[in-house]
């Protein structure tokens, strides 16, 4: 290697590298994906610092269990799926103690994003992403916004394909209502995200946010 | 579930809209109802045009980039884990070699110098446990501490499963011209946990990070020890367990059976293995000690999603009806 960028190996041959112990092999694999990884755990959680925290606790296990790769997926799917489950399991042991999104909260600082066209419509959807189940979260992450196949956020969750799209097109819809693009939701107790509440949908302009009972 | 009452099923509409429902019966039914039903084509519709909006807001998301500090701390962590040995040779390591070695065992090529804190992260984050190759790290373990790795146990025990899912750098250099670093394990198989008696007494709250720890083999500092307390694990050479050995002074005499019945382990634990999830398990460390003053097994553990349990097993682990004899448990 001469440098970052320069390393021209694979993503199993580098696993297998640090397997044999070169050092770095694995940072290097860290740095080829960090963006995306970081995207999907960020995304997931909705808190910068537990990203953070369930970034590192998935990449030391990786990097400590890589040995025990079988090689039945991509590296990057075998990652993602180490991530996402550190994230889900995050999410599973915080559910009673729901935190506000990162984004939400005065005084932390931004993260390093492309410029955004509409600022209060990235606050909005981001806010409704945060209140969906965390599957239909993590498939919407995965395949709406990560541009994941079907196929591979399924190889990701380890679920079926149909799966899949179950939850993304629940999740959306659900974010439909959320995002007020579906109608006179209040009067259908049937709708995404109206089962036994009072659903409320919030306006583009923010006025009328949606209130508990979504998950 | 079918249209209730005139009502609309929105989770099923959606499905059939994202083709979730592509080539079931189910698809069918939707269609018909689409078709022949008023408020369901109404909905269709509105859902159809929703979902667009929503595509288009998400299409918004700006995708966030690993910030500077995030990505720095996790580089740093990175470099701090502990080199893992697999596929035929222990990591490198730099320092004097190691004063003793376990007969049987291929000693690593040197060894770290003094103790450190786990890696790093934020602060007051847990130090990070660490798994080794226990083929070569069990040369140097705890003075005072009767330790077996997977070469001790194939001492005690060839028939062992534990040496055979765990192998040896015999086995491994014996792999022919695949590459050796990815190494599929049998179906059902487990590497072999690190097998200590230290007579510790753990208790609930710390027993999670209480994890016995042995020096690294990757030229990094040796973890701080855990019930080993302040001794050095270099002061003097390890014990070294043979088959003549007797049951040693440590192990409570409760568990003596499963000190000395390679088999009976074993059995047990698969048993707490399979008790534990998410699954795969892999049982780490087991400790022949004592929890909240009784005598009991302590097992570490990584769950398959990375997470660290803990199982703590009476003296009838293993045995029926008590299967896995769960005392505690818990997870890090």
């Amino acid at each position: 290697m001469t440098g970052p960028g320069a390393d021209e190996r694979t993503d199993a041959e580098l696993l297998r590298a640090h397997v044999a112990g070169e050092p770095d092999a694995f940072g290097e694999l860290f740095r080829r994906h960090r963006d995306r990884l970081w995207a999907v755990a960020l995304r997931t959680l909705t808190d910068r610092e537990e990203a953070a925290d369930a970034l590192q606790e998935a990449l030391l296990s990786a990097h400590r269990s890589a040995a025990r790769f079988r090689g039945d997926s991509a590296v990057t799917t075998w990652l993602h799926r180490i991530v996402v489950n550190s994230c889900l399991d995050r999410l599973r042991r915080r559910r009673a103690h729901p935190t506000v999104p990162l984004e939400e909260q005065p005084g932390r600082g931004r993260e390093p994003v492309a410029p955004a066209p509409d600022h209060d419509t990235v606050l909005l959807v981001r806010e409704a992403l945060a209140r969906l189940a965390p599957d239909q979260r993590t498939a919407i992450v995965l395949v709406d916004l990560q541009g994941y196949s079907v196929a591979e956020a399924a190889a990701i969750l380890e679920v079926a394909e149909g799966t899949v799209k179950s939850r993304c097109a629940r999740g959306r819809a659900r974010l439909a209502v959320l995002l007020g693009h579906l109608a006179g939701p209040e009067r259908d107790p049937d709708l995404p995200g109206n089962h036994g509440v009072a659903g409320h949908v919030p306006s583009r302009s923010g006025q009328g946010r949606p209130e508990g009972g979504i998950r | 579930m079918t249209q209730r009452g005139g009502r609309v099923d929105w989770d099923r509409l959606a499905d059939h809209l994202s083709g979730a429902q592509a080539g079931t019966p189910e698809e069918v039914e939707v269609d018909r109802l689409v078709a022949t039903d008023p408020s369901w084509a109404q909905a269709a519709e509105q859902l159809s045009v929703a979902l667009e909006a929503v595509a288009a807001d998400l299409r918004s998301l700006p995708a966030p980039a690993m910030p500077v500090d995030v990505a720095a701390r996790l580089e740093q962590a990175l470099r701090a884990a502990p080199a893992i040995a697999s596929g035929g040779a222990p990591a490198p390591a730099e320092g004097p070699p190691l004063p003793a070695q376990r007969a049987g065992a291929t000693p690593p090529p040197g060894r770290p110098a003094g103790r450190a804190a786990g890696p790093p992260g934020r602060p007051g984050a847990r130090p990070r446990r660490r798994r080794v190759a226990r083929w070569g790290a069990g040369a140097a373990l705890a003075a005072g501490v009767v330790a077996f790795g997977a070469i001790g146990l194939a001492a005690l025990s060839p028939s062992s499963p534990l040496t055979i899912a765990g192998g040896s750098d015999a086995d491994r250099s014996d792999a022919g011209d695949e590459p050796p670093a990815v190494v599929e394990l049998p179906s059902g198989g487990f590497e072999a946990p690190l097998v200590l008696a230290t007579g510790t007494d753990y208790q609930p709250p710390t027993v999670v990070t209480a994890e016995p720890m042995i020096p690294t083999v990757g030229g990094e500092p040796a973890p701080e020890l855990g019930p080993a307390g302040d001794r050095n694990p270099f002061a003097q050479p390890p014990d070294v367990a043979t088959s003549d050995d007797r049951i040693p002074d440590l192990v409570p005499g409760t568990l003596a059976r499963l000190w000395a019945d390679p088999a009976s382990r074993d059995r047990c634990l698969e048993l707490v293995r399979a008790a534990l999830e998410p699954a795969p398990v892999v049982i780490d460390t087991v400790d022949f000690a004592r929890f909240g003053g009784v005598e009991a097994l302590v097992i570490w553990a990584t769950a398959a999603d990375g997470g660290r349990v803990v199982w703590v097993a009476g003296p009838d682990c293993g045995t029926d009806p008590a299967g896995p004899d769960r005392l505690f448990q818990t997870r890090g």
